[in-house]
C-alpha cells in the first residue's frame, strides 16, 4: 500500500469513527485516533465540519431541456412580415402568437407559431415549399389554414396558420353543457376534418383538446396540421411509413408512436379516441403517474381494463375500439369511427363488438403462440365436431365424440399439456362461448355443464398459472357459480373450488378475500362431511401460506402441525413450498427448519409418483437447496429427479429442458462448467424447438450456455 | 473516469450501446411537451431501463449491472453536452443543482457539470467506491437501498461512503477551490 493510500485510509477511518458520535465529541476523537499528527487532525475535522454544512446539499443533476425564455419577450418581434401582437399559448414545442401584418397594409390577424427545435430548422423553409401544394389541398372549412412557414434570423422554425378564435372542445362543450348527441355531433366534424386530411395523405399526430379548437358559432377548427410533417418530414414520406421522430403529446399518442414505431392514420384514431373519452367523460382513459412516453405506454399496455364512463354499451364499444393498443383491432380508418358514431346517433347497431373472451386473453395467447395453435387445433376440431353434431340431433355420435374430448384433455392433462390445451380454448372466443352455449342451452345440460364447469375451473387454473390473476378470479367464480347451480354437485367439489379461488385471491395479494373464502371452503368440507383428503389438506397448507405471509406465523404454523398429525405425505409440498418462501424472503434459518421437516416426506412423494406435480416439487427442493447454499445437495437432488424425467417425459419435453437448466445452475456454482455445459446445449435445443428463438426461457437459457462457454 | 460498474469487464461495451440510446431518449423527452423544461437525469435513467428492458428482454445480464452502466453513461453524456457548449462559447445549460432549498436558481448555487466531473475523477482515486456511490446517486439518481443492491454491499456501507464522499466534496468546493 503506497504511503498516500495508507494516509486517505486512516482519514477515512478516523472520520467514520468520528462520524458516527455526536458533532461534541469530534475533535477529542479526532486528537485520540491523530495523535501527534497535526495535519491528520486538522483534514479531518475539515471533512467533519463539511458535515455541518447544510447550505449545501449534493442533489440530483438536472439538464436543461431548452430555453427558458418567456415566452412574453417576444411580443412586439416581427416574424415573416408579421408582429407579434399577443402571446396565446405555450408548451414545449414552443409558443403561439396573435400576430398582424407588419406593414398595417391590410388588417389580417394570423397565428404566428414559434417552435423551439434545435434540428430541421434550416431545411424547413426548403421543405415547406416543396410541401406548400400538399399543405395547399388541405383546404377544409374545418382546418385552419397554414399560410406560410420557415425560419426566422435566428434559424428559429416559424408557421403562420390561419387565426382561430375559440375554446378547446373539451372546454367548449362543457361551457354550452352540451348534451351527449350534442357532444358526438361536434366531434364528427373533427373526424370530417382529420378525414379530409388522411384523403390527402397527410396525418395530423398530435391531436388533442388544445388543437381541436371550436369557435363560438360552433364551428370545429383543427390547427397545426401539416405542422407535424413538416418539422419531421423527410424524402419519401408516405402515410403509412413515417418515422416518428417528431413532436407528439404523451397523453393522446398512440402507443405505436410512444414505442416510435411508424404511425399510420390508425394512430390519429386513437389520438381521437383519448380526445372523444375526455370529451365524453371528462377524464382520460388511462390515470397515468408521469407524462413520459414509457409511463404513458406501460399504462397502456398493461391489463388493466378501461374504466366504463358511457352508460351505452354500444358507445363504450365504439370507444373501446378506438382505442385499442393493437392497431389490428383499432377502427381501420376515421371513416369507420365516423360511421359508427353516425349509426349509434340513428341507434342502428354499431360495427364496434364489446371486449370478447378471446380480446382479453389475446395477450397472454400472443406470447405462447406457438405452443396454443397446436392444442387449439384439437380442441377446436372436437368442440366444433360436438356442436355439428347437436344441430343434427346425432345424439350417439355427440356422446362419443364427448367421451373423446374427456379421452383427449385427460390424456393432454396426464402429459402435462393441460395448460396448451385450455390456453388453445381460451383463444378460440367462437370454441369457448359454443361450449357456454351447450352448457346453457341444451336440453341435456345436466350430462354437459359439469363439462363445462370444469373446462371453466380448468381456464382459471391456467391463468392463475399465468399470472393472470383477475381473469383467473372471474373465471373461478363463473365455475363455482355454475357447479353451485348444477344439481347433485357435492359440497366437497365447491369447497375445492373456493379453495382454487382462495388462491387466487391470496396471489393477488387480497389476503383477507383469501382468508375469508378458505374459511367457508373449510365450513363446507365439514359439512359435507368430508374427511382429510388430499383437497382439503392442500387447501389447509395453503390457507397456511397465506396466514404467513401476512406474519402470522402462529397460526400458520398451528394450522400445519394439525394437518400433519393427519397426512405428512401432501403436507411435504406445503412445508416445501413454505420454505422457499421463507429462503426467498432471506429468513434462512427458518427456510432451512421447513424443508427438514418437509423433506422426508416429500420424498417418498417424489420417489414413488412421479406426477407432473411432484416433479416440480423435486425442482423446488433442488432450487431451494441451491438457495440455502447446498450445492452438493442440490445436484444431488436434480440429477435424481433429472433420471426420473427423462425416463418418463419425450427428451425434449420442456419440464425435461427445465430439470436440466437447474442443475447446469446448480454445477456453475459448484465450478463445474464443463459438466454444466451440455445440459444448457440440451436445454436451448428443446426450449427453441417447443417456444421459438425469442421466448424468454430460451432467451435465458442462451445466457445460461454463454457464460460457461 | 470511473466504472461504476461492479463488473467492469463489459462495461464499456454497455456504455457504448447506453450512450446512443440515452441521447435518444433524452431528445425524445424533449420532443413530448413538458411543462417543466427540465429533465432529471434519474429520470432519464429509469426511462432508459423502463425502454431498453422492453425492447431487449433479456439483453442484460441483470438490473443492477444496467442501471450502474446507465448511471456511468450518463455522466459521459452529460459531460460531453457540456463540453460542446462551453466550446460553443454559450451558457453550459448542464447544472448539478447543489442547493436543495427551492428556487434556488441563481447561478452561483448551481455546478458545472464540468466541474463535478473532474472532482468525482479524482475522488476516484481517493476512494474509488465512495465515487461509485456519488455517481449513483448523483448521476443515476439513485437511493441507497438501491445502490446498495447495484455495488451489493449493505445499505450501511452505502450511507457511510456516502456521507464521507459528500462530505469530502463540500469540503473541496468550499475549501479548495477557494485556495
Amino acid at each position: 500500500m503506497s504511503d498516500v493510500e495508507a494516509r486517505w485510509r486512516r482519514v477515512r477511518e478516523i472520520f467514520d469513527l468520528a462520524a458516527d458520535e455526536p458533532s461534541e465529541s469530534w475533535p477529542a476523537t479526532v486528537a485520540r485516533e491523530a495523535g501527534s499528527d497535526e495535519a491528520l487532525r486538522a483534514e479531518v475535522l475539515r471533512l467533519l465540519a463539511a458535515l455541518q454544512n447544510d447550505s449545501i446539499d449534493i442533489d440530483r443533476v438536472q439538464v436543461d431541456a431548452g430555453e427558458r425564455a418567456d415566452g412574453r419577450e417576444r411580443i412586439g418581434a416581427i416574424v415573416a412580415n408579421y408582429r407579434l401582437v399577443r402571446l396565446l399559448g405555450q408548451g414545449g414545442m414552443g409558443a403561439v402568437y396573435e400576430a398582424v401584418r407588419a406593414d398595417g397594409a391590410f388588417d389580417h390577424r394570423v397565428a404566428v407559431k414559434l417552435v423551439r427545435a434545435s434540428r430541421g430548422g434550416r431545411e424547413l423553409a426548403e421543405r415547406f415549399r416543396r410541401e406548400r401544394q400538399i399543405l395547399a389541398a388541405l383546404g377544409h372549412r374545418n382546418i385552419a389554414r397554414l399560410l406560410d412557414g420557415g425560419t426566422t434570423e435566428d434559424g428559429e422554425p416559424y408557421f403562420v396558420m390561419e387565426y382561430v378564435e375559440g375554446l378547446p372542445i373539451t372546454a367548449y362543450a362543457d361551457a354550452h353543457r352540451l348534451g351527449l348527441p350534442e357532444r358526438l355531433r361536434l366531434f364528427r366534424q373533427v373526424l370530417a376534418a382529420v378525414e379530409h386530411a388522411h384523403g390527402k395523405l397527410i396525418v395530423h399526430r398530435d391531436l388533442k383538446p388544445a388543437n381541436v379548437l371550436v369557435a363560438q358559432d360552433g364551428s370545429v377548427k383543427l390547427l397545426d396540421f401539416g405542422v407535424a410533417k413538416l418539422l419531421g418530414a423527410q424524402d419519401g414520406d408516405e402515410l403509412n411509413t413515417i418515422a416518428a421522430n417528431r413532436p407528439f403529446t404523451p397523453e393522446y399518442a398512440s402507443p405505436e408512436q410512444l414505442r416510435d414505431e411508424p404511425v399510420s392514420a390508425a394512430s390519429d384514431v386513437y389520438a381521437l379516441g383519448v380526445v372523444l373519452f375526455e370529451l365524453l367523460s371528462g377524464q382520460r382513459p388511462y390515470d397515468v403517474p408521469s407524462r413520459s412516453p414509457v409511463a404513458v405506454l406501460r399504462a397502456v399496455e398493461s391489463d388493466r381494463p378501461l374504466p366504463r364512463v358511457v352508460a351505452s354499451a354500444e358507445l363504450d364499444s365504439i370507444l373501446r375500439k378506438s382505442l385499442r393498443p393493437d392497431v389490428a383491432t383499432r377502427y381501420r380508418s376515421v371513416a369507420q369511427f365516423d360511421d359508427d358514431i353516425r349509426r349509434f346517433l340513428a341507434g342502428l347497431p354499431v360495427l364496434a363488438q364489446p371486449d370478447s373472451f378471446a380480446y382479453r386473453t389475446r395477450k397472454f395467447v400472443r406470447r405462447n403462440l406457438a405452443l396454443v395453435t397446436a392444442a387449439s387445433t384439437v380442441i377446436l376440431g372436437l368442440v366444433a365436431a360436438v356442436v355439428l353434431m347437436f344441430m343434427q340431433s346425432r345424439r350417439a355420435a355427440v356422446e362419443r365424440t364427448w367421451q373423446s374430448t374427456i379421452a383427449t384433455v385427460t390424456a393432454l392433462e396426464a402429459s402435462g399439456n393441460v395448460q396448451l390445451l385450455y390456453a388453445g380454448l381460451a383463444q378460440s372466443d367462437s370454441s369457448f362461448a359454443r361450449a357456454n352455449a351447450l352448457c346453457q342451452t341444451r336440453p341435456d345440460r345436466a350430462r354437459v355443464t359439469p363439462i363445462c364447469t370444469k373446462v371453466t375451473l380448468d381456464l382459471g387454473v391456467s391463468a392463475f398459472w399465468h399470472g393472470a390473476m383477475p381473469q383467473a378470479d372471474t373465471l373461478m367464480q363463473q365455475a363455482i357459480a355454475r357447479a353451485r347451480a348444477a344439481p347433485g354437485t357435492s359440497q366437497a367439489t365447491i369447497a375445492a373450488m373456493m379453495s382454487s379461488l382462495a388462491q387466487v385471491r391470496d396471489a393477488a395479494g387480497d389476503y383477507v378475500g383469501a382468508e375469508r373464502l378458505y374459511r367457508e371452503a373449510s365450513t363446507l368440507f365439514t359439512e359435507a362431511g368430508a374427511n382429510l383428503g388430499p383437497e382439503r389438506i392442500g387447501m389447509l397448507g395453503y390457507f397456511a401460506i397465506c396466514l404467513e405471509r401476512q406474519g402470522r406465523l402462529a397460526e400458520a404454523d398451528s394450522l400445519v402441525q394439525i394437518e400433519l398429525l393427519y397426512v405428512a405425505a401432501p403436507a411435504a409440498g406445503i412445508l416445501l413450498h413454505a420454505a422457499a418462501i421463507h429462503a426467498e424472503e432471506n429468513r434462512i434459518d427458518l427456510a432451512r427448519a421447513e424443508e427438514q421437516r418437509g423433506e422426508p416426506a416429500a420424498r417418498i412423494i417424489i420417489d414413488d409418483t412421479m406426477t407432473l406435480h411432484h416433479v416440480k416439487m423435486a425442482e423446488v427442493v433442488g432450487s431451494l437447496r441451491l438457495r440455502l447454499g447446498d450445492v452438493d445437495g442440490a445436484i444431488a437432488e436434480l440429477r435424481g429427479v433429472l433420471g426420473t424425467a427423462e425416463r418418463r417425459y419425450p427428451a425434449d419435453d420442456p419440464r425435461v429442458a427445465e430439470i436440466q437448466d437447474a442443475l447446469g445452475d446448480a454445477l456453475v456454482a459448484k465450478h463445474r462448467p464443463a459438466e454444466a455445459r451440455p445440459l444448457f446445449e440440451t436445454a436451448l435445443a428443446t426450449f427453441e424447438k417447443r417456444f421459438g428463438a425469442a421466448h424468454p426461457q430460451t432467451v435465458a437459457a442462451k445466457r445460461d450456455l454463454d457464460s460457461v462457454k | 473516469m470511473a466504472d461504476a460498474s461492479p463488473n467492469n469487464g463489459n462495461t464499456e461495451k454497455m456504455v457504448a450501446v447506453l450512450y446512443d440510446e440515452l441521447l435518444a431518449i433524452a431528445h425524445r423527452l424533449r420532443r413530448a411537451e413538458r411543462d417543466d423544461h427540465t429533465l432529471e437525469t434519474s429520470a432519464l435513467v429509469h426511462e432508459a431501463f423502463l425502454l431498453l428492458a422492453t425492447r431487449h428482454a433479456n439483453a442484460w445480464q441483470s438490473r443492477e449491472y444496467f442501471l450502474a452502466a446507465a448511471a456511468t453513461t450518463m455522466r459521459r453524456v452529460l459531460v460531453s453536452y457540456a463540453r460542446a457548449r462551453n466550446a460553443d462559447k454559450r451558457d453550459a445549460r448542464l447544472r448539478t443543482t447543489l442547493v436543495s432549498v427551492p428556487d434556488a436558481f441563481r447561478s452561483g448555487d448551481a455546478l458545472d457539470v464540468l466541474v463535478l466531473d473532474d472532482l468525482l475523477d479524482r475522488l476516484t482515486l481517493l476512494d474509488a467506491r465512495g465515487a461509485q456511490v456519488l455517481e449513483l446517486r448523483v448521476f443515476g439518481g439513485f437511493a441507497v437501498d438501491e445502490i446498495a443492491e447495484i455495488l451489493d454491499v449493505s445499505p450501511r456501507t452505502v450511507k457511510r461512503d456516502w456521507r464521507f464522499a459528500r462530505a469530502w466534496l463540500v469540503d473541496q468546493l468550499t475549501t479548495v477551490s477557494h485556495e
